[in-house]
């Protein structure tokens, strides 16, 4: 992956956030920062000019009810596990905690991580695979400046089936899902980002897979 | 969205991680490094603690239960009991969740000490098996109708079921019961059996039985007891469980060695109490 790692992780941890729970109020108020505007703006996300002038509290309630009305229920929801969208050709797909949940688990927990205790969702969901991927980042940035070359290649390569088997296999589709159903800018501008980044990974993963390809 | 906005977006995702970090974001924190526990040779220990104080009888295991394994009706894997207990006008109800206690035993068949339904199998002991520990150890041990595997579970196998029926009356829990609709693998003009398994589909891939992942309450905790570092271990120290069996697990005076244990500060399991001829009806889930 050359060196595309100039603090990817950090993009991914964002994203994870995102995903993972309601916005706090803590998250908003750093989100509505000016380092965070400039950044927002330079990647075109517009987030509405109420985002950034609206009062908080009422913005950190209107983001809780959007984000329950995404991804918790009650009544149509996306549900942001692997599981439920992942098509496979076994057939074990669209129910919670299916097959593709315990392959998750079982892969994330082989790379020497695990789930904390006190996280109570289930092992696919779409933070989880996010955070997995910024670990996977920071350990590779790590190496590099260590000079584990060895190392680092191993740990692209864990990304690169990650992302293949799992991330990819799902998520555009899902992000396509709650770009649609979103009523405020914000989950729908975010759900692009991811896509585009997801889609800037995948070119850079089939660009390095060819370049290894034999003539 | 046009393919040059697109791309324009796409080349900044490839320089903005850096401003991201440089804001200071906090980070979302639902990994982390696995702890290097000492290499355990040994099968786990699987046990089950019921937090009494916090199960409030909603019922989510028993339908998680039924939903999982497609129970019969009137047939039922894990309940959850009431008891009353104190005089009016101080009385109080408590909620008691209910399932096979995959026990120890204490009687030996062999060099593996059995439960009484174990013992009393006349398809026991059979096949030769092989049970293989996370590490790769191979421990050898026995099947039968109704068998108990080297990390404690106590499984059935129909195929090699006669539907005797023995191990129902041997069970002082009543855990244990016909399956009505469908038929013992040996003799097809009696009924299998059925009970509890801990959910030994989803233990071997890794995941809790579905009891506990749908216990919102968090009121079962299950683990591995020779893991020092897992919550049941844990729990089992604070609470010293293992030393006070007599007031931790159901039934002490059968001497089955339960591996269900119960968190009870108010020491509600003394009163609850059951005939051995109304043991069946313990695991049938009538809401009182």
């Amino acid at each position: 992956m050359r060196n595309s790692n100039s603090g990817i992780a950090g993009l991914y941890g964002l994203l994870a956030n995102i995903f993972a729970t309601e916005v706090s109020p803590e998250l908003l108020a750093q989100l509505r920062s000016a380092d965070f505007r400039e950044l927002f703006t330079e990647l075109k996300i517009d987030l509405g000019e109420d985002f950034y002038s609206g009062d908080a509290a009422e913005i950190v309630d209107q983001l809780a009810v959007e984000f329950a009305g995404l991804f918790l229920g009650p009544g149509h929801f996306i549900s942001p596990h692997e599981s439920v969208h992942h098509v496979r050709d076994d057939g074990d797909y669209g129910t919670l905690w299916g097959a593709d949940t315990v392959a998750v688990k079982k892969f994330i927990e082989a790379t020497g991580l695990s789930y904390k205790p006190e996280f109570g969702g289930m092992p696919d969901h779409i933070a989880v695979e996010l955070e997995f991927i910024q670990k996977l980042e920071e350990r590779y940035a790590q190496a590099v400046d260590d000079g584990e070359m060895e190392l680092a290649d191993n740990l692209m390569k864990i990304k690169k089936r990650f992302f293949t088997e799992h991330l990819l296999a799902w998520a555009p589709e899902f992000l396509t899902k709650v770009a649609e159903r979103a009523t405020l800018p914000f989950y729908r501008e975010m759900a692009v980002l991811l896509q585009l980044l997801l889609e800037q990974e995948n070119r850079i993963i089939t660009e390095s897979t060819e370049e290894c390809a034999p003539v | 969205m046009s393919t040059n906005r697109t791309d324009d977006r796409r080349e900044m995702l490839r320089v903005s991680g850096a401003a991201v970090v440089a804001a200071g974001l906090m980070s979302t924190s639902l990994l982390q490094p696995k702890e290097a526990g000492a290499a355990r040779a040994k099968a786990p220990h699987w046990v089950m603690i019921m937090d009494l104080r916090r199960c409030m009888g909603c019922r989510a295991c028993t339908v998680a239960c039924k939903a999982e394994y497609d129970v019969p009706l009137g047939a039922f894997k894990t309940v959850v009991k009431q008891v009353v207990t104190g005089k009016y006008p101080d009385t109080r109800r408590t909620t008691i969740p209910r399932r096979c206690n995959h026990c120890e035993g204490t009687e030996k068949v062999g060099k593996m000490t059995v439960p009484p339904c174990v013992k009393v199998c006349p398809e026991y002991p059979k096949d030769r098996r092989v049970f293989i520990t996370p590490e790769g150890k191979k421990i050898r041990y026995r099947g039968g109708a109704t068998y108990k595997r080297p990390d404690g579970l106590i499984l059935l196998d129909n195929d090699s079921c006669t539907g005797c029926g023995k191990c129902i009356d041997a069970c002082p829990y009543g855990a244990r019961t016909f399956n009505k609709r469908k038929a013992a693998g040996k003799d097809k003009s009696k009924h299998a059996i059925v009970k509890c398994t801990s959910c030994v589909h989803r233990l071997d891939e890794g995941v809790t039985p579905a009891c506990v992942n749908t216990c919102a309450a968090g009121a079962r905790i299950f683990g591995d007891l020779n893991d020092p570092d897992s919550e049941v271990a844990r729990l089992a120290r604070e609470f010293k469980l293992l030393e006070n069996r007599d007031k931790t697990t159901m039934k002490p005076e059968a001497k089955t060695m339960p591996n269900i244990f119960y968190i009870d500060p108010d020491g509600v399991l003394a009163d609850y109490s059951f005939d051995e001829k109304d043991k069946l009806a313990e695991y049938r889930d009538i809401v009182e």
